[in-house]
């Protein structure tokens, strides 16, 4: 009785943890549909990210021309681009080619194929008949650089069209498809039938459910003006449901995108994303978007907060602080001990922060708790307990500040979710330009991060001086500091704390932590992934993580994947402690130093890698002698400092400053290396995005620029600028 | 840091010579396709244990060598003339 | 009479007062410290690159990593005159101010003959050369150079490149009347640093700058 309850109760609480990745994932990435009107590249440069995919109507009045130039401009804005091919305004089929060639030209792999409006411009009378000639075209080279062709659905009928017709038809346009967007629609309860019948009809392409943005009546009426009062009626016709638009103070989907998301929950191709009419409302649709997006992420906190109630790591509180002290008697192990398992359904090899937080993650937001983490040595052994842990978010690309931002916020959250006091200390983050070129990059990478709403500014040397009053701002420097970069959500935390807080939780959802465990080899056939071998035995599993740093190379080489990474060690130096003078992480790429000064007072200071590749952790004393001349040079105060301590540890270095995440071409073995000098700040996004992959088969969007295959296709990313020295 | 014993300069240390990293065979521009010089280009066995590799000494002789250098320990068995032979 | 015309000047400021020997501003002063530092740069350099172990090493007569005051290639009164086996297959002559004309006619006239590629070129206003002299010229130099330069290891007339106040430096033993003393030839734009450098780490030893003397070299 209490064990169904129990898996009853467990069901739901999976359950419910989909529905709310499946909302955080369609909000993250929605589509936009824009009509191809004057100011619409204009709105949705300045107000829309890239992460947003864009999809661009046909207008019957003015034909297919304005739809593919909008198309192609914000292309190369960089956006990903969906033009909508309406049938009836395409003459023929040199018409249809010479489109899709313009639309390869512009790098675009994806298309909306509808019937359109009004009478047949040409051959094609409806989408079915393109799509036909696409399908036919294809063996000489017809949309050959396709990835993806969306057709419509209509949950709430057609005016002109029964049911059972759109039903034969959509069977029909099945082959030469990849996906479905419905019409809009406002009921999530007659989106969810539809999809139902549609499955059991036979129907299994993936459903993007349309749902109106944000609109205010006014602008509706003005665009619907634009686009002709005729259409507009018919619009209106077709969806009865938009007088709910019109009541006063406009219009918006936060309860329609929720219940769409917990009714489709179970199928992550019930509901593949969000396609949300902007209908002329860019910005205000993507201010609803923002929103929603953080009430959302704030409702998956608490619902992990909540989880954990359920199974909770033991407490550490003052009160247990008092009990055990009064009473001598032993804490309990923070992380359980285990004898291996024959076989795990993931093996994830290297217990540094990487490989410790995919497990968790794995366990808390998959449920797939049959994981073991592998560690030859003790966890936090590798760079995770040697880093100086600095956290910062204010990359260069667009793809690195989204990424290391969405690590922040979950580092933010952190000390409260593992009941771990990680001691991250939100100091600020200034790095120095000793020159004009560096200022400049400096204000452009600023401008960029602000884009994606980083807090991140340049400012002068007298505010410099203000934030770091021993720094030496004087122009007699022999590197004067002109400015810098001010970064205030960055800052420095515990590692060693990240690294147990992170072991301590995944331990108490059910994974294995096997220290002293090396592994020794991997076994592959017939092009999977089959277990690892290790110093205590074989262990089966259908998936290897690779999270092992500056050993990646070796680790990847057991499975037969070649990889594009050096060794190299880094190392660093800790002061005597002192009383707290530097409040802020100081950084100057151009001395290549950085220091911060931690909670118990010492001064922790980094440079930039050793000169050659090498798996030796030993100390040199050239670096500590150019350290302490290019620390003396931006505060000469230190001078009678000691230093106590100096270490290094190993960074897996790529040829393009960016980590290598997720699938290889052994199956089953995934990569989540490549991490070199900066990876601590990633830990947690890199875990949550690997959990993801792991579970869902699919590589997260957040990561898809990192795949290994890169530097075979020869895509790397531009992060260098920002990586190299910065921390 | 280690010391390197130049063929030409005697031992110096290390940050004497541009480390320019291990020896990779080069494959035909004209023939390779773009995968093989992708290949080429960034992809590293980085082993851990003897490679060959390449040095510069830059402060010194300024002669590019061969170097037979052990990666966890860092020992040196061979430093020799580039295309003096013992190359891969 | 002091000389007025100046054609060039030494990429190290002069310590006042200023004076001018053969057309380069020079500092006119005269330090009797036991150990000082000279900016020799006016000297005419001539690099001279061809095969180690070649035709042209045979004539000049002098391998790399020694510095010979004569060479069978080049006649030179006295002590005018120093030929320095930098590298392999790579000398840098050093005469005289003003010299380096009549330098590159005798290296021309010697490389007569010569069938392997043999480079000759006027490096006089684009290096800095600087002479260390004094007892503890070791000691200075042991704060900036990870070499031994032990008698044993560094006699005098040895010739070597290496980093000096981290800077790719020929390091010459080239000791004079009996006191040790080092020239130190490094790229122009280097010069004043390692000027700087070297005062600075000759201060605990009393280091003081002496002007540039045309007299020998
Ligand atoms: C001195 C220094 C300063 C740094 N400063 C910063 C910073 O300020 N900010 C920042 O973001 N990043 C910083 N980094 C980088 C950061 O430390 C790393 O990128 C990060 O810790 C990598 O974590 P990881 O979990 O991937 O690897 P690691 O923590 O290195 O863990 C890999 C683990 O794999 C284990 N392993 C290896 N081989 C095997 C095997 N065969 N079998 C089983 N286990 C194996 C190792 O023992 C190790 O524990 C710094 C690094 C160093 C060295
Ligand atoms: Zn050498």
């Amino acid at each position: 009785m209490t064990e169904t309850l129990s898996s009853a109760r467990e069901l739901s609480r999976a359950l419910e943890a989909m529905q709310r990745q499946l909302l955080e994932a369609a909000l993250r990435r929605p589509r936009y549909e824009v009509l191809p009107l004057d100011g619409t590249a204009d709105a949705v440069v300045d107000h829309v990210p890239r992460e947003v995919t864009v999809t661009v109507t046909a207008s019957p009045r003015r034909g297919m021309e304005p739809t593919l130039a909008l198309s192609e401009s914000l292309a190369r804005q960089g956006y990903r681009v969906v033009p909508h091919l309406a049938a009836r305004l395409v003459i023929d089929e040199s018409h249809l080619r010479d489109m899709l060639c313009r639309i390869s030209e512009a790098g675009i792999r994806d298309i909306f194929v509808i019937a359109g409006d009004g009478e047949p411009a040409g051959v094609f009378p409806d989408s079915l008949r393109l799509l036909s000639a696409l399908r036919e075209g294809q063996g000489d080279g017809l949309g050959q650089h396709l990835e993806q062709v969306g057709v419509a659905g209509y949950p709430e009928g057609h005016p002109d069209v029964s049911d059972a017709q759109l039903t034969r038809a959509l069977l029909a346009k099945q082959p030469s498809s990849t996906y479905l967007v419905t019409q809009l629609c406002f009921s999530a309860r007659t989106v969810s039938a539809w999809v139902d019948r549609m499955r059991a009809a036979g129907v299994s392409l993936p459903v993007y459910p349309g749902v109106a943005g944000v609109v205010d009546q006014r602008k509706l009426l003005r665009v619907a003006q634009r686009i002709g009062v005729g259409q507009s009626v018919r619009f209106l016709r077709k969806h009865h449901g938009l007088l709910r638009l019109l009541s006063p103070g406009g219009y918006r989907p936060d309860g329609l995108v929720r219940e769409l998301a917990s009714r489709l929950a179970p199928s992550a191709d019930d509901m593949a994303g969000l396609h949300v009419y902007t209908l002329g409302a860019v910005a205000a649709t993507e201010r609803w978007r923002r929103e929603a997006l953080e009430q959302t992420l704030e409702a998956v906190d608490r619902h992990r907060s909540r989880r954990r109630r359920v199974a909770p790591p033991s407490r550490y509180s003052a009160l247990a602080l008092v009990r055990h002290g009064v009473t001598g008697q032993a804490w309990p192990r923070a992380w359980d001990r285990h004898e291996p398992r024959d076989g795990y359904d993931v093996v994830i090899v290297g217990g540094g922060v990487h490989g410790l937080a995919t497990a968790y993650y794995l366990a808390t937001n998959h449920g797939i708790d049959n994981v073991a983490v592998l560690e030859k040595s003790y966890i936090g052994s590798g760079g995770s307990g040697r880093n100086t842990a600095i956290l910062r978010s204010n990359y260069l690309t667009a793809e690195g500040v989204q990424f290391y931002d969405r690590s922040l916020q979950l580092y933010r959250r952190l000390a409260e979710e593992l009941n771990f006091n990680v001691m991250f200390s939100r100091r600020g983050h200034l790095t120095l330009a000793h020159s004009d070129a560096s200022l400049r990059t400096m204000r452009w990478r600023a401008e960029v991060n602000k884009l994606s709403g980083v807090d991140s500014e340049v400012i002068d040397a007298d505010e410099v001086q203000r934030l770091v009053p021993y720094l030496d701002t004087s122009t007699a420097a022999r590197y004067p500091i002109l400015g810098a970069l001010y970064h205030p959500p960055g800052g420095i935390i515990r590692h060693d704390a990240v690294v147990w807080g992170y072991a301590r939780a995944a331990s108490a959802f059910g994974v294995h932590v096997h220290q002293d465990t090396e592994v020794t080899g991997i076994d592959v056939n017939d092009g999977r992934v089959r277990g690892v071998q290790t110093t205590r035995g074989p262990i089966a599993a259908p998936i290897v993580v690779n999270a092992t740093a500056g050993w990646s190379s070796l680790i990847s080489a057991m499975a037969g994947v070649r990889m594009p990474v050096q060794t190299f060690p880094l190392q660093a130096a800790v002061t005597e402690p002192v009383r707290p003078f530097l409040h802020t992480v100081v950084v100057s790429g151009t001395l290549h130093v950085y220091m911060s000064q931690t909670a118990r007072g010492e001064i922790v200071f980094g440079a930039s890698v050793d000169p050659f590749a090498s798996y030796s952790t030993r100390g040199s004393l050239d670096f500590l002698e150019g350290l302490a001349s290019h620390v003396l040079e931006l505060m000469p105060s230190l001078a009678t400092l000691r230093v106590l301590r100096q270490w290094a540890g190993l960074c897996d270095m790529t040829p393009d400053f960016a980590p290598i995440m997720g699938r290889t071409h052994v199956e089953g073995f995934l990569v989540d290396v490549g991490w070199g000098t900066y990876g601590f700040k990633a830990g947690p996004v890199s875990g949550e995005a690997m959990a993801e992959c792991i579970a869902t088969g699919r590589t997260p969007e957040l990561i898809s620029a990192f795949g290994l295959h890169r530097f075979a296709e020869g895509e790397l990313v531009g992060e260098k600028g920002a990586a190299a020295v910065g921390h | 840091m280690i010391l390197l014993p130049c063929p030409w300069c005697g031992p110096r240390a290390a940050d004497e010579y541009a480390y320019l990293g291990e020896l990779t065979p080069r494959p035909d521009p004209q023939r390779a396709t773009r995968t093989e010089w992708r290949d080429y280009l960034y992809l590293r066995a980085n082993l851990a244990g003897w490679t060959t590799e390449r040095w510069y000494h830059r402060m010194g002789c300024r002669r590019y060598l061969t170097v037979q250098r052990h990666t966890v320990s860092n020992d040196v068995r061979s430093v020799a003339a580039a295309g003096s032979g013992g190359e891969p | 009479m002091p000389e007025t015309a100046v054609v060039a000047r030494s990429p190290i400021a002069p310590a006042p007062p200023e004076t001018v020997v053969a057309g380069w501003v020079v500092s006119g002063r005269r330090s009797t410290a036991g150990l000082v530092l000279t900016d020799c740069t006016p000297l005419a350099k001539v690099a001279v690159k061809a095969t180690p172990h070649g035709a042209m090493q045979e004539r000049l007569h002098v391998p790399f990593g020694r510095a010979a005051r004569r060479s069978p290639a080049l006649q030179a009164p006295g002590d005018a005159l120093l030929v320095i086996g930098s590298g392999p297959g790579e000398w840098l002559v050093v005469a005289p101010p003003g010299a380096q004309s009549r330098l590159l006619e005798q290296l021309n006239a010697a490389a007569a003959g010569v069938t392997e590629l043999v480079t000759l070129l006027d490096i006089t206003h684009g290096r800095a050369l600087v002479r260390l002299t004094g007892d503890r010229s070791p000691d200075l130099l042991a704060k900036e150079c990870g070499l031994d330069l032990a008698d044993a290891v560094v006699r005098n007339g040895s010739a070597l490149r290496t980093a000096v106040a981290k800077l790719a430096t020929d390091l010459v033993r080239d000791d004079r009347d009996g006191v040790r003393s080092y020239l130190l030839h490094c790229e122009r734009s280097s010069g004043q640093y390692l000027f700087d450098a070297l005062r600075d780490a000759g201060r605990e030893f009393g280091v003081d700058v002496t002007g540039f003397e045309p007299a020998g070299i």
